[in-house]
């Protein structure tokens, strides 16, 4: 007969991670993109339940990695996440001159200079938390070269943070991503 | 001393000071994980050649109570927009080529808390988009007067009966002037026997979000032709069926169905205008073109409107805007 705890088994792991899947989604999509992209992938993984592995998180990021890069193709909403990151900080010239330089805005504008793949490398590092071995599992590769992609990326960080950062008593506009 | 890359990328975290979802995400958690249990076919992306995890005998039993399940819901919805039907749209072309598309019918409800009169208004969606018809109708190539064809539906107990959007379309037509419904007693006109007359439909398009909201993108007009129901997706030539299917099932929810535009007064000349000529009977929803062998094609064996109305009236549990004759015994 059908195995009787299914649907236990379906809501343990929604329970556990919605909040994960929605923060990825949320950091990665427009706001009112993100709740198509978790209820798309909780919708794989209810079909897919017995695909699921023991450490289910990585594998639900993956999942919506892939939701998200077609909903962005299907919407041609590609540009959205890097105008919006870009929008969150630009750093420059303008602004009130009294307020101060955030650090995390000029750490936004430079993770929107860069790749989508060094962008996702860095975030599911640093904003999902994960490990390199749980963050390779997510991304679809080798923890052998999701290590060399992380450096690479960490790399290309630290040179858009160093070409973005203003001089000294430089002072910016200071603007906040939206989020819900 | 400058601080390290990736300690100025996790203190940029948009979500970092977010610790606990608001309650109104709890909700709509909730109400995600409600639907997802509800209406995913669980197992469906099962991938072949493995041993069956499920004995057919359990699983038609498992349909069944669905299917049961379904029913109950659907009787006792009250609820706004509680009434969601799956539907199959198919069509066949003149060299027998099946083309289709599958649409989720929804239906919104307002309600008017002092009034008798209950509105609703349906829309057919679609995975890739979003069909909210409305029917107008033109003479004389002049732009018609918008027809709200929902309007002044009678939904008795705030039940929903998706299916009845032509018994209120004959009303909206007869007040355009086309010809009097059958509420005035008076006989209705064909428009398409009407010298300069037309009936159009005209359709807001748009994506279906998973949420259930739609992304409204647009509106174009078709015009519907005599036997024929103008499509989007049809071409020259190819002709539009279709039939119910249960949401949870996919099987049809009765035997034979030409279209859901049949009036209930089968002397309505709605009834000749829009029903198809053929139509499929889906032994499950076709997933691809490669699935032909599943689809079992045959002449519509004319199916009355009385048995359509009644057998519908039976399932869904909900009153009629215009009585419905009985069945031939």
């Amino acid at each position: 007969l059908v195995e009787p705890n299914r649907n236990e088994r379906f809501e343990s792991l929604f329970r556990e991670h919605h909040a994960a899947v929605r923060g990825y989604a949320l950091r990665r999509a427009p706001r009112d993109m993100a709740p198509d992209v978790v209820a798309e992938t909780f919708l794989v993984a209810w079909r897919r339940l017995d695909d699921v592995p023991a450490d289910p998180l990585p594998w639900l990021y993956g999942v919506a990695r892939r939701v998200l890069a077609n909903a962005r193709r299907s919407a041609d909403r590609g540009l959205a996440v890097e105008r919006r990151l870009a929008a969150a900080a630009v750093p420059g010239g303008r602004g009130d001159p009294g307020e101060r330089v955030g650090e995390a805005e000029i750490a936004r504008a430079a993770l929107a200079r860069l790749s989508e793949r060094d962008r996702e490398t860095l975030m599911l590092v640093a904003w999902e938390g994960l490990s390199s071995a749980r963050a390779a599992r997510a991304a679809g590769c080798t923890r052998a070269a999701f290590a060399v992609r992380l450096h690479r990326a960490r790399g290309r960080l630290a040179a858009q943070l160093a070409s973005l950062e203003p001089p000294a008593g430089a002072r910016v506009e200071s603007q906040s991503l939206e989020v819900s | 001393m400058r601080p390290d890359p990736m300690e100025m990328l996790a203190a940029a975290d948009p979500l970092r000071d977010r610790e606990r979802p608001t309650p109104e995400e709890e909700r709509e958690a909730d109400e995600l994980l409600t639907r997802l249990l509800a209406t995913a076919p669980a197992g469906a992306e099962q991938r072949g050649g493995g041993r069956p995890r499920v004995r057919r005998w359990a699983l038609a039993a498992v349909g069944a109570v669905a299917a049961a399940l379904a029913a109950t819901s659907l009787i006792d919805s009250d609820a706004p927009g509680g009434g969601i039907v799956e539907r199959a749209v198919a069509a066949v072309t003149q060299d027998d080529v099946i083309y289709h598309v599958v649409e989720r019918s929804r239906v919104e409800v307002s309600y008017e808390p002092d009034a008798d009169t209950t509105h609703y208004i349906e829309s057919f969606h679609t995975t890739e988009g979003h069909i909210h018809q409305r029917t107008f109708a033109a003479r004389d190539g002049r732009k018609g007067r918008m027809l709200d064809d929902f309007a002044g539906v009678w939904i008795p107990g705030r039940r929903v009966n998706p299916l009845l959007r032509w018994d209120a379309s004959t009303n909206t037509i007869s007040e355009a002037g086309i010809g009097p419904g059958p509420d005035t007693g008076a006989p209705a006109l064909d428009p398409f026997n009407e010298p300069g007359a037309q009936l159009r439909t005209l359709q807001e398009q748009g994506r279906l979000r998973v949420t259930g909201t739609t992304q409204v993108a647009g509106r174009r007009a078709y015009r519907l032709e005599s036997g024929t129901i103008s499509h989007p997706r049809l071409r020259d030539g190819e002709e539009r069926v279709e039939f119910l299917v249960d949401a949870d099932t996919y099987l049809p929810l009765a035997r034979t169905y030409a279209s859901v535009h049949r009036s209930t007064d089968p002397e309505h000349p709605i009834s000749r205008i829009v029903v198809s000529s053929r139509f499929l009977v889906y032994e499950r929803l076709p997933l691809n073109a490669k699935n032909r062998a599943l689809l079992d094609l045959d002449p519509h064996p004319g199916a009355k409107c009385s048995d359509f109305a009644h057998e519908l009236r039976g399932k869904q549990g909900v009153g009629f805007a215009n009585p419905c004759p009985p069945p031939d015994p």
